[in-house]
């Protein structure tokens, strides 16, 4: 299981952030597809897939560096978080009671061909969402509710760079995040995450 | 006085203080800065008005300063040379009104200059300056303000020039080395330019 792609997505379910981490083998870490490491198998397989110059990266950071057919799924999973989260359900997503982190976290939204989709919702209206690999399909409820554990707490984490980012007074309030602070960030997180995960199972 | 009586000193005046909220002082600052940028296209003026607002500060802080000290009992004996000075703005000056504590050293031969190193700096804990090309991006080619040269800290080379002309000392304060330009830390280098006589003797001697 690995945490293939990220977005964060505003109010107006405008696009803040987009972002991909692949994985060449099941025990490497995450690597973003933005490094300019001279890893000849990458370039290889990059240029294989790029016919169209989708993945050049030279010219954009880590964000914007998601894939088309990722920034797909992650539209097609917006249109369920909205029906779940959207005025006409009435809140039913939420369990009772929940307060703060547990309040805000949505959960699985959709299964999209072999990726799952999770959400997270900040009170102001900030959308987080999480395009994870399924590699088995005949997992026990233990591990499934494991790993939303260690999603959820991810997404707290990635909350948490999200208000530094927006305390920073130089930091555009709407548009893109551009800042190499929260690129780290969330690089070390996805990576940390992947890890466990792939010492788990 | 003695390092370690200086520190205590310093020490002690912090917490006679009130204190004010760090998230709130710090984002205060940033929106001040953010204004300043917006009203002024370019980084060197921003910088220029950050230190008059520093030297505005400065002037009023030193009276507080040493009426407080005398208030407190602590005894802050006049300097004798600028090594006391550096010591005293740096060990309780700094750390009476920032609750950090900054260290002197760099003594220049003549010993009429000092580096001071400021390791965490309370008024950027939030801030990420943009890279050079990310505000030439933002700003475009119609003469923007170039924020990555900005010296967000500015106003602390303004509060010690000020603060020192007050007390009869003329100096020149600027940043070295910036955290948040990617040093390690802040170093603001403390020039004297000359020690100013008493206004009012001249007056008396011309009558």
């Amino acid at each position: 299981m690995a945490l293939v792609s990220l977005a964060v997505v505003g109010r107006d379910n405008e696009p803040l952030y987009l972002r991909d981490f692949v994985t060449n083998h099941p025990a490497d870490a995450a690597v973003d597809l933005r490094d300019d490491a001279t890893d000849t198998e990458r370039q290889q397989q990059q240029n294989d897939d790029d016919a169209f110059g989708f993945f050049n990266s030279e010219g954009r950071g880590a964000n914007d560096s998601c894939s088309l057919r990722h920034q797909f799924i992650i539209h097609a999973a917006l249109d369920r978080f909205e029906e779940m989260t959207g005025s006409s359900s009435g809140g039913r997503w939420r369990t009772p009671g929940a307060v703060g982190n547990n309040a805000m976290w949505v959960g699985l939204l959709c299964p999209i061909e072999e990726v799952r989709v999770y959400g997270y919702l900040t009170n102001t209206g900030i959308k987080f969402l999480v395009l994870v690999e399924d590699e088995d399909d005949g997992q026990d409820s233990n591990q499934t509710s494991a790993r939303d554990k260690d999603l959820k707490a991810f997404m707290v984490l990635l909350h948490d760079l999200f208000v530094e980012y927006t305390l920073n007074p130089f930091s555009k309030l709407r548009g893109k995040i551009s800042s190499n602070r929260f690129d780290v960030g969330v690089q070390k997180y996805v990576q940390a995450l992947n890890a466990k995960q792939s010492s788990k199972t | 006085m003695s390092k370690s009586s200086a520190s205590a000193s310093g020490h002690a005046l912090w917490a006679k203080m009130p204190k004010a909220n760090a998230e709130l002082f710090a984002l205060t600052y940033g929106s001040l800065v953010t204004e300043l940028v917006r009203d002024y296209d370019n980084a060197d003026e921003v910088n220029s008005q950050l230190d008059r607002i520093g030297h505005s500060i400065g002037v009023r802080c030193v009276d507080e300063f040493l009426s407080k000290a005398e208030v407190s009992g602590i005894n802050i004996p006049p300097c004798q040379t600028m090594k006391d000075t550096a010591d005293v703005v740096a060990r309780i000056g700094f750390r009476m009104f920032l609750g950090v504590s900054a260290e002197v050293a760099n003594f220049s031969p003549d010993g009429s200059a000092f580096s001071l190193f400021l390791y965490d700096n309370p008024l950027s804990i939030f801030v990420e300056l943009p890279s050079s090309e990310e505000a030439a991006a933002t700003m475009g080619g119609a003469g923007g303000c170039d924020l990555s040269k900005i010296k967000y800290s500015n106003v602390f080379c303004g509060v010690i020039r000020g603060a020192l002309e007050q007390v009869n000392l003329k100096v020149e304060c600027r940043f070295v080395r910036d955290a948040l330009r990617g040093d390690d830390v802040n170093e603001i280098r403390v020039e004297l330019k000359e020690v100013l006589m008493d206004g009012a003797g001249e007056d008396y001697q011309e009558e």
